[in-house]
């Protein structure tokens, strides 16, 4: 079962008296352990398709499907559950909550799902560990890196082991070198947790080490790019290239 | 712009004005509900501070102005003060004539008792002037009437509508109150006699008539004296000098010619004896009043911190576009003066209708004690919406500078990008622990000064130091809740306890002021509750100590005045005659000007006094048997409140006017008395015939034997004296009860004060919120995006709120228990001269603190609900 399908989604906007449509007929399918790059220039609905597919908007035609679960018919609190349970969240600008320490901005998902602090905590060190970290968690957010602090979003974003995971621009503002080594982290995570990771980038170079690269152009898919190479773990599914709808099929 | 000629930079920026009204005029129509809400608070915060100087003026206002009418033209008053004068001395005082006109008057309380056809008979108190109307037509105004039209009348036959000893003429106000016509009876109360009158004329509304609702009668001299039972005596002789004759000078001369123990004075000057005695209450209030409004201006301050903080970015831009810091102040300053100006022009006309409750409130109180006067409020006049642009609008500019100092300094780069936030692990600065430190130091040195001028003024400034001392150590508070609280939240709220831990910690600079300004609210109302508390409990013992005869007599009294005699030697013998009653007390007082002001001078029998016992006494240890030593000497004892009040004390002499001139009386005991704080000379009562002439008791005390039944006795007394002797007989557990209903009347104006402030405190409580809700827009919707839901939203500012509420309650009750040692201890004693024993009213803080950390936390709903709402975009950023 795929781990996210996405139909025909449409996603319009009214700003003043215009309507902006961000999204435009665009469909999508994850399998668990894909990873899937969404590029494109700024402003060709990358994020907006990250935000529906992370049940963090809601479309205003089309379908998301995550583990075989339609979002449409969830309220809000229901939305919110599926995220906390199912998905992680990494963005471009860390967003990590300044008034936490590290290892509480980790176990927040754990935390706010009701699970027990002193383990909620803990598990939180363990990814701290994995994601080198461990030195920094009774830190506050605004004495680290950016690497660091990506890092520790990265850790919060899979610390509740989703079955998605979305980054949006994750690297965007790491120099070149916190950056390869955010990828790389986002890679082994993918890796070992089996999490279906969904990314959009501007970077060519994080675009490249996906499975399948998606290319956005004014909310629609102009072309997609699989690779199955040097990701033997991951199953990619046959898909053919977008038609003029801008679909996967 | 000409010529097509690209605009430099200079001339591009729009003007100031212009921006105002972009920038800000037009953001706040854009939020007409938080404007409104700010205006609102504003004006309330003015409206009350108008209304307190608006009621206070009305009480003085009201008698002066009853002092004027009934003065009429004249200008010098001569009598024995608070004696009045022989009538066998008037000859002697034939020379006055050289100076102009004289009049001698009857001016007295009385009740008038109107029994309508079929109805239920009705008291009402009046101003009785008792005048020769031959002498005194060039004095006062009396424009007689009939019906509404004008009556002209010749002095002749003035005086025909007089002549009879039951004639009264009455006001065109009362008559029409009660449905009288001439011809109609109506009986006069003074004392314990019943004077049956009938109406023979009614005068319209000018001169006398004119003022007290038209509570004034008008009769002749001689039925007048009879009437009040002052035969042989005047009240005064009124003096209206000759045209060309210089007041001063004419007074200064009859001082000199008048024989010893007559005085010459202005009709005015009684005006401002009163205005003295009321000083210190109405100082009080103002005081009072005043925090109303402080609690208003931090609302302003709220208002202009949350317009800072929506629109960080386009403050951000502004500046990168080239606007200056100054123009940045400039602005959200001018935000501040537009809501200040509405708040103070709806403020103004708000606190005149606020004033007509303020005088309901505080007339009750001042009526009990110093001067009867019917208080009306005056009208909205220029000055009074001068004072509320004058404490308004410049306070509202202080409030505001401290957020619009904020917007200058934003890094404009920072702003734009939106990653300004403030630094969540922000240190406690040196000077939030010795600032406070130094204040509470400066207010423990200012509450050991003396009074100035009889007024607090050291006291209030010793309450000031701590409120600012407490409001500048909210930070360390804070600090300190954050360093001490953690664990138990987390442990105790779960995950909304530990965010909220957090928020709250990370928020300090904000929290700091509207922590603060609910805490000083709250500090208020303990204080005031425990001051009130501790008061009550002090009275309830003084009366248990003092109260000790079984019964009291008075009559029908309708003046806080003290009332020459009253009760006849026939009822007080009736009443000696029951076989119940063992002994009797008599106490008859008379005001008396002194040292600037007025005190009662009375006089009681001390030996059945000491027998029977309850005066408590301040000074000496052996109070009892320095009052037996005063019996037959010129000896007095007096209340703490003279005491304090004239810096007096045992073994010191004072100096009191009596027919005979003034004459010394040496102070042989300080007692304590809550009864008034005007100050009472106490003399035992042979004393006071040696001195003042023989005179009736105004009021009785009775000891029944044991086993008598007051109840019984009071109506067995009731039934003997008839319906014609109309006094009054209270027992003992009914005058008690009577002087705890007064004693809480006169707090009422003290807890309306207090629930405006709090209200608007709580207000500002949900503002705060609301602020910490907005600046945390992006942080809450990252937590609904890592998947908290919105009853975890809802939990988590409730929490703030609670705790938020506990704190500042916490804080409120710590520095509340300060104050009210000030209270208590300073500003109560150099204002009303009253020493009041401390009592924590447990029962009724306990009950404010679960209210208002209830009502802390309902204050967060409406922010919760907000927060529930934000678009889960704003934590990743703007949607592409």
């Amino acid at each position: 079962m795929a781990v996210l399908e996405a139909r025909d989604l449409c996603r319009r906007y009214r700003r003043g008296d215009t309507d902006v449509t961000a999204l435009d007929g665009v469909g999508l399918t994850l399998e668990a352990g894909a990873f899937v790059a969404v590029v494109g220039p700024s402003g060709c609905g990358k994020s907006t398709l990250l935000h529906l597919c992370g049940a963090m908007d809601r479309p205003t035609a089309g379908e998301v499907r995550l583990e075989g679960r339609s979002l449409a018919a969830l309220d809000d609190d229901a939305l919110t559950r599926l995220r906390r349970e199912r998905v992680g969240f990494v963005f471009q600008f860390f967003n990590l909550l300044p008034t936490l320490t590290v290892a509480e901005n980790i176990g927040l998902p754990l935390l706010l799902a009701g699970r027990e602090p002193f383990a909620s905590l803990a598990r939180a060190g363990e990814w701290a560990e994995r994601v080198g970290i461990s030195h920094r968690l009774d830190h506050a957010p605004a004495q680290l890196s950016g690497g660091e602090a990506q890092r520790a979003a990265i850790a919060r974003a899979v610390v509740h082991e989703p079955a998605l995971l979305v980054a949006d621009e994750p690297t965007g503002n790491l120099d070149s070198g916190n950056g390869r080594r955010i990828l790389d982290l986002l890679q082994d995570v993918n890796r070992r947790s089996g999490a279906a990771l969904l990314l959009a980038t501007h970077d060519a170079a994080v675009a490249a080490a996906a499975d399948r690269t998606v290319a956005m152009r004014d909310g629609r898919i102009t072309g997609v790019e699989s690779r199955r190479d040097g990701h033997e773990n991951s199953p990619v599914p046959e898909l053919a290239a977008a038609g003029s709808t801008g679909s996967e099929p | 712009m000409t010529g097509g000629r690209p605009s430099t930079p200079d001339n591009a920026s729009p003007a100031p004005a212009g921006l105002f009204r972009a920038f800000i005029a037009r953001n706040l129509l854009q939020q007409p509900l938080r404007s409104a809400a700010t205006v609102a608070s504003l004006a309330v915060g003015v409206a009350v501070v108008v209304a307190i100087q608006l009621a206070n003026a009305s009480s003085v206002r009201g008698f002066s102005t009853a002092l004027d009418a009934l003065a009429g033209r004249t200008a010098l008053e001569i009598a024995v003060p608070g004696v009045g004068l022989d009538e066998t001395r008037l000859a002697d005082l034939g020379w006055l004539r050289e100076y102009g006109l004289v009049s001698p008057v009857i001016d007295a309380d009385v009740l008038l008792e109107v029994a309508p056809a079929g109805g239920e008979p009705v008291l009402e108190a009046v101003r009785l002037l008792g005048v020769d109307i031959l002498r005194d037509r060039p004095f006062r105004d009396y424009p007689l009437v009939d019906g509404d039209t004008p009556r002209a009348l010749t002095t002749q036959g003035f005086l025909d509508l007089l002549t009879d000893a039951e004639s009264v003429i009455l006001t065109r106000q009362f008559t029409r109150r009660h449905g009288l016509e001439v011809g109609d009876r109506v009986a006069l109360l003074a004392g314990d006699r019943t004077v049956p009158l009938r109406v023979t004329g009614i005068l319209g509304d000018e001169g006398p008539a004119s003022v007290l609702d038209g509570g004034f009668a008008l009769m002749d001299i001689a039925a007048a004296q009879w009437a009040v039972g002052r035969l042989g005596r005047v009240d005064r002789v009124d003096v209206r000098l000759a045209d060309g004759v210089d007041v001063a000078r004419a007074e200064q001369a009859i001082a000199a010619r008048l024989p010893a123990g007559i005085a010459v004075r202005r009709p005015s000057s009684r005006g401002a004896e009163v205005e003295r005695m009321l000083r210190a209450f109405q100082f009080n209030l103002t005081a009072l009043s005043l925090i109303a409004l402080l609690v208003g201006l931090f609302l302003v301050y709220n208002t202009v911190s949350v317009s800072v903080i929506t629109r960080r970015h386009e403050i951000g831009l502004l500046r990168t576009l080239g606007a200056s810091r100054g123009a940045v102040v400039g602005l959200f300053l001018g935000e501040a003066g537009a809501l200040a100006i509405v708040g103070c022009a709806l403020g103004a006309p708000l606190g005149w209708l606020l004033a007509h409750g303020a005088v309901r409130l505080t007339s009750s109180t001042v009526s009990q004690f110093w001067i009867v006067s019917s208080a009306t409020v005056p009208p909205l006049e220029p000055p009074m919406v001068i004072l509320a642009f004058a404490v308004g609008l410049p306070l509202a500019l202080v409030a505001a500078a401290a957020p619009a100092l904020e917007a200058a300094r934003l890094d404009p780069l920072a702003a734009v990008r939106g990653d300004d936030d403030l630094d969540a692990r922000e240190r406690l600065r040196r000077r939030f622990i010795a600032g406070p430190l130094a204040l509470f130091a400066a207010g423990a040195w200012l509450a050991a000064q003396g009074p100035v001028g009889g007024l607090p003024v050291f006291g209030m400034l010793a309450a000031l130091a701590v409120v600012l001392g407490a409001g500048m150590a909210m930070p360390a508070v804070l600090f300190g809740f954050r360093r001490a609280c953690g664990a138990v939240m987390a442990r105790r709220l779960r995950v909304e306890g530990r965010l909220a831990h957090a928020n709250l910690g990370a928020a300090i600079p904000r929290l700091s002021i509207s922590v603060a300004a609910l805490a000083v609210s709250l500090a208020m109302m303990a204080a005031i509750a425990i001051m009130v508390g501790s008061f009550r409990e002090t009275v309830v013992y003084w009366i248990g100590q003092t109260l000790q005869a079984d019964l009291f007599v008075s009559t029908a009294r309708q003046s806080p005045n003290a009332d020459r005699g009253g009760i006849s030697a026939a009822t007080e013998a009736l009443i000696a005659g029951h076989p119940a009653v063992e002994a009797i007390d008599g106490f008859m007082g008379m005001d008396m000007p002194y040292g600037g002001s007025t005190i009662t001078v009375g006089a009681g029998r001390f030996a059945t006094r000491l027998e029977r016992g309850g005066l408590q006494f301040k000074a000496p240890a052996d109070g009892t048997a320095a009052m037996a030593g005063a019996i037959g000497r010129d000896r007095v004892v007096v209340s703490e409140a003279f005491s304090l009040r004239y810096d007096t004390d045992v073994g010191d002499a004072i100096r009191l006017p009596t027919p005979a001139g003034p004459t010394r009386f040496e102070v042989s005991a300080v007692y304590f008395d809550y009864s008034s704080d005007r100050g009472l000379v106490v003399m035992d009562a042979g004393t006071f015939e040696r001195h003042f002439g023989p005179e009736r008791p105004s009021g009785l005390t009775v000891y029944l034997a044991p086993g008598a039944r007051a109840e019984s006795v009071r109506d067995e007394l009731r039934a003997a004296l008839g319906p014609e002797r109309r006094i009054f007989i209270t027992t003992n557990g009914d005058l008690r009860a009577t002087v705890l209903r007064i004693f809480d009347a006169t707090f009422a104006i003290t807890y309306a004060l207090e629930v405006i402030a709090i209200g608007v405190s709580l207000f500002g409580m949900a503002a705060t919120l609301l602020t910490l809700v907005l600046e945390r827009r992006r942080e809450i919707a990252l937590l609904r995006l890592v998947g908290a839901d919105s009853r975890q939203l809802r939990r988590l500012i409730v929490i703030e709120a609670g705790v938020l509420g506990a704190l500042t309650q916490g804080v409120g009750l710590v520095v509340g228990l300060a104050l009210s040692l000030i209270l208590i201890y300073v500003i109560n004693v150099q204002s009303f001269g009253w020493t009041i024993q401390f009592h924590l009213p447990v029962g009724f803080l306990a009950q404010a603190t679960v209210a208002v950390v209830a009502a802390a936390a309902l204050a967060g709903l409406y922010p919760a609900r907000l927060a529930a709402r934000f678009e889960l975009g704003d934590a990743a950023g703007t949607p592409e």
